[in-house]
């Protein structure tokens, strides 16, 4: 793919392109993990955790690359997984509306564990990430 | 079929999200902003819609499209994590304080704000 990119020199409407497909893929992705684990929950939904998890460590090694001599730095890939895809798999909103939810059908305690682990282990994952390397 | 309802609502949201991160970078970078603004603005704006749309009660494809693709696509949870460590690497810990404020403080409350427009709350 940096190949492509580089061979190619993408303008800019053909990045855009490009990351209608990517975020159509990461969006395809976080339903498709949600489908796995529907009705898992630890006593709270797991899907879009797990999804603001993977995603989050995942971008930390991405943009880890950026500035480097590695395939993965040149700024369209970093723009089009970065932005596009693991910006598309993980979600804010859905982490919004969930936690309120949670607050409604299991109570304050476990929306909150649902808030803190979900930032807690996030912010964990990216720090670990940024200190390796 | 309701998963090609969430991929074109996720590609469609992942392309304002990167519209308004451009534009909007380009101009805070012009003004040396470094507050992570166009995140703060699309997770914003992403709990108020879902708050509202979730509470409409519209068909299983019309909120595959919008709250699971549209909103899903638009919102991020990574690169907040990411801006996130970035700022505690730089110590700018009340550049953070402000954009959590904005996120988990304004952000959480839009979502309510979604529901009580439909007087769901």
């Amino acid at each position: 793919m940096h190949f492509l990119v580089k061979r190619l020199e993408l303008q800019e409407w053909q990045i855009r392109l490009l990351l209608l497909g990517f975020g159509g893929l990461g969006a395809w992705s976080r339903y498709a993990v949600g489908l796995l684990l529907h009705g898992v929950t630890v006593p709270f939904p797991l899907a879009t955790w797990v999804c603001n998890m993977i995603g989050s460590f995942l971008l930390g090694l991405l943009r880890m690359q950026a500035g480097t001599s590695s395939r993965w730095s040149h700024p369209s890939i970093q723009r089009l997984i970065g932005t596009g895809y693991l910006g598309a798999f993980t979600t804010f909103s859905a982490f919004g509306l969930e936690s309120w939810n949670i607050v409604q059908s299991e109570g304050i305690w476990i929306a909150g564990s649902y808030v803190l682990s979900s930032l807690g282990v996030g912010m964990s994952l990216v720090w670990v990430v940024n200190r390796v390397r | 079929m309701i998963w090609l309802y969430v991929m074109i609502g996720g590609a469609l949201g992942t392309l304002l999200r990167d519209g308004i991160n451009v534009s909007l970078g380009a101009w805070l970078k012009r003004r040396g902003n470094e507050f992570p603004l166009p995140t703060t603005i699309v997770n914003v704006l992403g709990c108020f819609f879902i708050g509202w749309v979730s509470s409409m009660g519209v068909p299983d494809e019309v909120r595959a499209l919008v709250v699971t693709g549209v909103l899903g696509g638009l919102t991020t949870f990574s690169t907040l994590m990411w801006e996130s460590i970035q700022l505690l690497n730089a110590r700018r810990y009340g550049t953070l304080a402000i954009s959590w404020a904005l996120q988990f403080g304004i952000g959480l409350a839009a979502v309510l704000c979604g529901k009580w427009l439909n007087g769901s709350l």
